[in-house]
């Protein structure tokens, strides 16, 4: 076990997108109690530096196995795929579609007479798309072969645009709480 | 089993091993000191018995005090007395003056940018240094208690600090001579000090409202793991906020119409918390202020008073009601509801707090003592008395961290409200032929713009190899340690050359500022300086002997070859050697070799200590399935 091992070796899960929840937080636990920078505050400057290293590198594990999005990205960067250096193809017109009614429906929650309780039906509805999406993602990702895998790079970069809907309704509901 | 531990766990290490570790709580108006005695964390007193001690510090033309001497200052010699010092920690001389209120202190000129200087009548004096004179207070108080030298001390922050300001903190410290065994979030240590106690599973949000800073923290505690869910507060609003609201409306009723001066405002403010104190207690007040020339008198009540203070109370709820959406809770899944620092006395705050909240909150702690009671049970553990096993804490980054990019805009490298520590990779490219140098501005907080954030610090790459533009690829590495403090280093990809990288701390103090202003304070103390490094020095070897001795004689055999072992053996006999003697440079860098030759070592027993880890889970898993 060492840190040059993917996330899933490191928490000794199988390298699939579904994964048990409760047993990547206990496991997460346990990683902490052994590497935490706390249990070394007695030890040399490079013991020190190590367990930094080791806790941060298991945090950032598992914050990305309990992302949807970040743990979609990861999978695919195992195989070898950098999202980033993907061609920004055309999408999926429908899809676009969609996108945009999302972002009106956003925009008439926020001046709706309720705001609160029309962004909460802007998230289940944000909600419902992504766990489809992820559904597909797995279909893909399992098949894996060359076609599949690059329907799965279209399915993450549409969990990135509702993503990001998501980090703006997140935004308005911290706006309503201000005012 | 720990790299390091000195004792098996559950077993107390014999009296005379047990080490000397204090929890300090650095407050806006007033600090403490705590530390662990036969298994219980008690806050230490003076010697008139007083637990607190107000955070206050006159410079006089001879002599400095601080405490209750120095508050006596306060009105007759306001321009030298310093109070709320915490307020302008790792602050620039530019925030200062956009304070909502004035501070009567003369600061001194330097460019109207970097950290301020207050001019008093010992001279220029800056926040760090203030704050430093009271750590060394406390520290003393400690050493006296405990009959000995301190091994290490936890002092306690805001969870909303930032690093700027966490910095100054660990600074002051460095200058009054304490070793930081870690900087731990306020809240943290209250619910440390209430966990433990009573052994609380479930989520609880901590509502500390101290003098000048507002913290809420919303936790899981479970099986000893304190879990930091998210964090959320204002550095810039307390219980000082309420006296001067008390002050500038009697000010305003009374008519007075001349300039009110320094120590005529201090006075009020004095009377403000008095009567804030009384409305605590009591319905309603006659109040009668007869100051030099100024009078007002009058009937006042707790209606008024809250009434007084609703914004103000207002703002935190807002702040709690983020906190809650960002844990993505909602009240009803809290179990528990922790008021800490002296303004949750105030009934309205305890009012309000448990509407939003929906329970009564617990006050079963002296709001004033918790956060120091939990620093020192927190001490007591990083110091190796108590088996880290017990107690493990999870806290935030409580403020995103990110770079100036094109156009003025903040891109976020780290969030806010990540577990830390934390490490976050960024690929950076030249934009010039032959480019060898690059600079990187790191900024904190949540808005877009770069102007709306806090200037931490810019760096400065050097050595980039040169390439056409656009080739290097240079990836630098932003990692936040268990303090909150940030440290970056930078690799160029294709060829490996390590960049250097030189930091200018925008509100800081670069790292020769703090040992010149521990020399001075130590030539102050006309301790010989010389004696009191080596003997630092000496200490520090010692404990990393006895860390690689113990961790040889656990592993030794399961992870080194003989050779290997045989290396490092070596190693640490040139050590000791030395370490008696009075060369601190053979001592410190016998101690650099020892380190590196069992480098390796440790890297292989983290690793050992994983796999352990995993395979006694999966052993646990097994034996439940067979209890089921």
């Amino acid at each position: 076990m060492s840190l040059k091992e993917n996330y899933f070796q490191l928490f000794e899960v199988p390298e699939q997108y579904r994964l048990d929840e409760s047993a990547l937080r206990a496991t997460y636990r346990e990683l902490q109690r052994k590497t935490h920078p706390d249990k070394f505050a007695g030890g040399s400057e490079h013991e020190q530096l190590l367990a930094v290293q080791y806790a941060a590198t298991i945090n950032d594990a598992y914050d990305v196995l309990t992302s949807p999005l970040k743990r979609a990205i990861y999978m695919l960067s195992l195989k070898g795929i950098d999202l980033d250096d993907q061609a920004s193809g055309t999408m999926d017109p429908m899809f676009l579609m969609a996108q945009m009614e999302l972002r009106e429906e956003l925009e008439q929650a926020e001046h709706s007479s309720d705001p609160e309780a029309a962004l909460e039906k802007v998230a289940e509805h944000i909600d419902s798309e992504m766990t489809q999406l992820q559904a597909a993602f797995v279909e893909q990702y399992e098949k894996g072969c060359e076609a599949e895998l690059a329907a799965a790079v279209e399915t993450v970069k549409k969990m990135q645009f509702l993503a990001k809907v998501q980090v703006d309704l997140e935004h308005l509901e911290h706006e309503l709480l201000v005012d | 089993m720990a790299l390091l531990q000195l004792s098996e766990p559950g077993m107390a290490p014999a009296p005379h091993q047990r080490k000397l570790a204090v929890g300090i709580d650095l407050g806006t108006t007033h600090s403490l000191v705590a530390t662990v005695r036969s298994g219980s964390a008690d806050v230490i007193a003076d010697h008139e018995g007083r637990k607190l001690l107000p955070s206050v510090v006159h410079y006089g033309q001879d002599q400095i005090s601080v405490g209750y001497e120095a508050r006596e200052q306060a009105v007759r010699d306001p321009l030298n007395t310093i109070i709320s010092v915490k307020r302008l920690m790792g602050r620039g001389i530019e925030d200062v003056a956009t304070f909502d209120h004035k501070m009567p202190y003369q600061f001194a000129e330097n460019e109207g940018k970097g950290m301020p200087k207050i001019d008093t009548a010992a001279g220029h004096v800056s926040p760090v240094e203030v704050s430093a004179e009271i750590l060394k207070i406390l520290a003393a108080r400690g050493r006296e208690a405990l009959d000995g030298d301190l091994d290490g001390a936890v002092i306690t922050v805001p969870a909303y600090f930032d690093e700027a300001q966490r910095q100054a903190t660990k600074d002051a410290a460095q200058v009054a001579g304490l070793k930081v065994l870690r900087l731990l979030n306020e809240p943290t240590a209250a619910a440390i000090a209430y966990g433990l106690d009573q052994e609380d599973e479930g989520v609880i949000a901590v509502y500390d409202l101290g003098g000048g800073t507002f913290d809420i923290s919303i936790l899981r505690l479970q099986a000893g793991v304190f879990e930091v869910l998210s964090t959320g507060g204002d550095t810039a609003l307390g219980g000082d906020d309420f006296d001067r609201a008390i002050a500038e409306w009697i000010l305003k009723e009374s008519g007075y119409t001349q300039d009110v001066g320094p120590s005529l405002s201090r006075q009020l403010m004095e009377r403000a918390r008095a009567i804030k104190e009384q409305l605590s207690e009591q319905e309603k007040i006659n109040a009668i202020i007869e100051l030099d020339d100024f009078y007002w008198q009058g009937d006042l009540d707790q209606h008024w008073f809250n009434a007084l203070i609703a914004p103000l109370v207002d703002r935190t709820l807002k702040v709690c009601k983020g906190a809650l959406r960002d844990a993505k809770l909602k009240a009803k899944d809290l179990t528990n509801v922790v008021m800490v620092g002296g303004s949750t006395r105030v009934p309205y705050v305890r009012q309000r707090v448990g509407e939003v909240f929906g329970c009564d909150p617990k006050v079963d702690i002296d709001p004033d003592l918790v956060v120091a009671t939990g620093a020192a049970l927190q001490a007591d553990v990083l110091v190796g008395n108590k088996s880290s096993d017990d107690m493990l804490l999870l806290d935030v980054n409580p403020l995103s961290l990110g770079i100036e990019t094109m156009g003025g805009l903040s891109e976020k490298i780290i969030p806010r409200n990540v577990t830390i520590p934390i490490a976050k990779a960024q690929e950076f490219t030249t934009y010039k032929d032959g480019q060898t140098a690059m600079a990187i501005h790191v900024v904190q907080g949540e808005r877009e713009l770069v102007a709306d954030c806090r200037s931490l610090a810019r760096f400065e790459l050097r050595g980039i190899p040169p390439m056409v533009a656009g080739a290097a690829r240079i990836r630098v590495t932003f990692q936040v340690d268990a303090d909150g403090l940030l440290s970056v280093s930078a690799k160029e990809m294709t060829t490996g050359v390590e960049s250097s990288v030189t930091v200018k701390p925008s509100y800081g103090l670069e790292e020769e500022q703090v040992t010149e202003m521990l020399k001075e304070s130590i030539a102050h103390a006309r301790d010989d300086v010389t004696a009191r490094q080596l003997r630092e020095k000496q200490v520090d070897a010692k404990g990393l002997l006895l860390s690689i001795e113990n961790a040889l004689a656990e592993d030794g055999d399961s992870l080194l070859s003989a050779a290997e072992r045989a290396d490092i053996e070596a190693a640490l006999q040139r050590l000791r050697d030395v370490v008696d003697g009075d060369d601190i440079h053979a001592i410190t860098r016998e101690v650099e070799k020892a380190g590196q030759a069992s480098n390796e070592f440790a890297a292989r027993r983290m690793d050992a200590s994983i796999k352990q880890a995993l395979s006694g889970k999966a052993l646990d898993a097994i034996n439940v399935e067979k209890e089921g």
